[in-house]
């Protein structure tokens, strides 16, 4: 009755999740490693490039990651993640609805790097650090976008996405 | 008993755990593009014409429907600050003394390009560039008074007036 009862638990284990596979010949103790949660959170700052007068010519403006936003990284201690983002079409379409005039695109091409100044492409991995129980990161995002000479007037907004993995 | 509990624990433990292996935030990226800013004449002047000097004081008037008719145009819906000042009159031969006085007098339309309307505009005030299909507009028109004295000597009188406007 015992073994029938053991048998049981494990087929309900294994029936709930896959991941479970690999434990039912070993000890359940073998992946009771808890993880803390991965998060990402702004902490401070924008990425807002104000107003910019056209003057037919163009131009490159940029905000420099440790004036542009603060991300703060939270995982598991000395665990690595991989950090990924893409750079991120701006439009003014919302503008010309209201004001008129013809729709423009700007690309926003990220600029990222970690509070010691090291520059993160996407795709890197970075180490968080052990503060107290948890694991942290900060990152600094800022980037640049080129004006063009004939581009168009208008509020341009992107959303910049960035995302971390185990 | 207990080994069923420690089962039981890690069924629940274990699926928030590999659900949580990713995280994503976002930030908006904002720019505002601004249309420069232009003034172009459409139309007028500010020749006052010739003067006859009759010994006493006299004065002068163009008034501003009858002067230069300015555009403004920008971007659409934002305020600018419009500036001026009195302008002094010289003649090239008399080395600058005795000039005139220009005094401008400054008026708006909105996006109306006829003088319907208007309103006074002061040096240091600030107007609104009315949207016009995506494109900020409105139409300045300048006249003014010349305040002629009894010494003013004859000849020709010259000077630039200029008018600013910033955002």
């Amino acid at each position: 009755m015992k073994r029938a009862i053991n048998l049981f638990f494990f087929i309900f284990l294994f029936s709930c999740n896959h991941s479970f596979a690999q434990i039912t010949s070993t000890s359940a103790r073998g992946f009771a490693n808890l993880i803390v949660p991965l998060s990402i959170t702004p902490l401070s700052g924008d990425l807002d490039f104000g107003e910019i007068i056209l003057t037919g010519t163009p131009s490159t403006e940029t905000i420099s990651p440790h004036e542009g936003k603060l991300f703060e990284i939270v995982g598991h201690p000395n665990r690595f993640v991989t950090i990924t983002f893409d750079d991120v079409q701006l439009d003014n379409s919302q503008w010309i609805l209201i004001y008129g005039g013809n729709m423009g695109t700007i690309i926003f091409v990220p600029d990222v790097e970690l509070e010691n100044g090291k520059k993160i492409q996407s795709g890197d991995s970075a180490r968080l650090m052990r503060e107290g129980l948890l694991g942290k990161l900060r990152l600094w995002v800022g980037g640049t976008i080129d004006i063009a000479a004939n581009q168009p007037p208008g509020d341009y907004r992107g959303l910049f996405v960035i995302s971390v993995s185990y | 008993m207990k080994k069923y509990f420690i089962y039981i624990l890690l069924y629940f433990t274990a699926l928030p755990l590999f659900a949580q292996k990713e995280a994503q935030t976002s930030a908006l990226i904002k720019v505002k593009l601004l249309k420069g800013l232009n003034i172009t004449k459409i139309k007028g002047n500010l020749d006052f014409g010739e003067v006859i000097l009759n010994g006493d004081g006299q004065k002068i008037i163009k008034q501003p429907d009858e002067g230069i008719e300015f555009v403004v145009s920008g971007h659409p819906n934002k305020e600018a600050i419009i500036t001026y000042k009195p302008t002094l009159l010289t003649q090239s031969s008399n080395h600058g003394s005795n000039p005139l006085i220009f005094l401008p007098a400054v008026l708006q339309t909105g996006v109306n390009i006829n003088f319907v309307s208007p309103s006074v505009v002061k040096s240091g005030s600030t107007i609104l560039l009315n949207n016009q299909n995506g494109i900020g507009k409105t139409f300045i028109w300048v006249g003014g008074d010349i305040d002629i004295k009894p010494q003013s000597t004859e000849g020709n009188y010259e000077g630039i007036f200029t008018l600013t406007v910033a955002y």
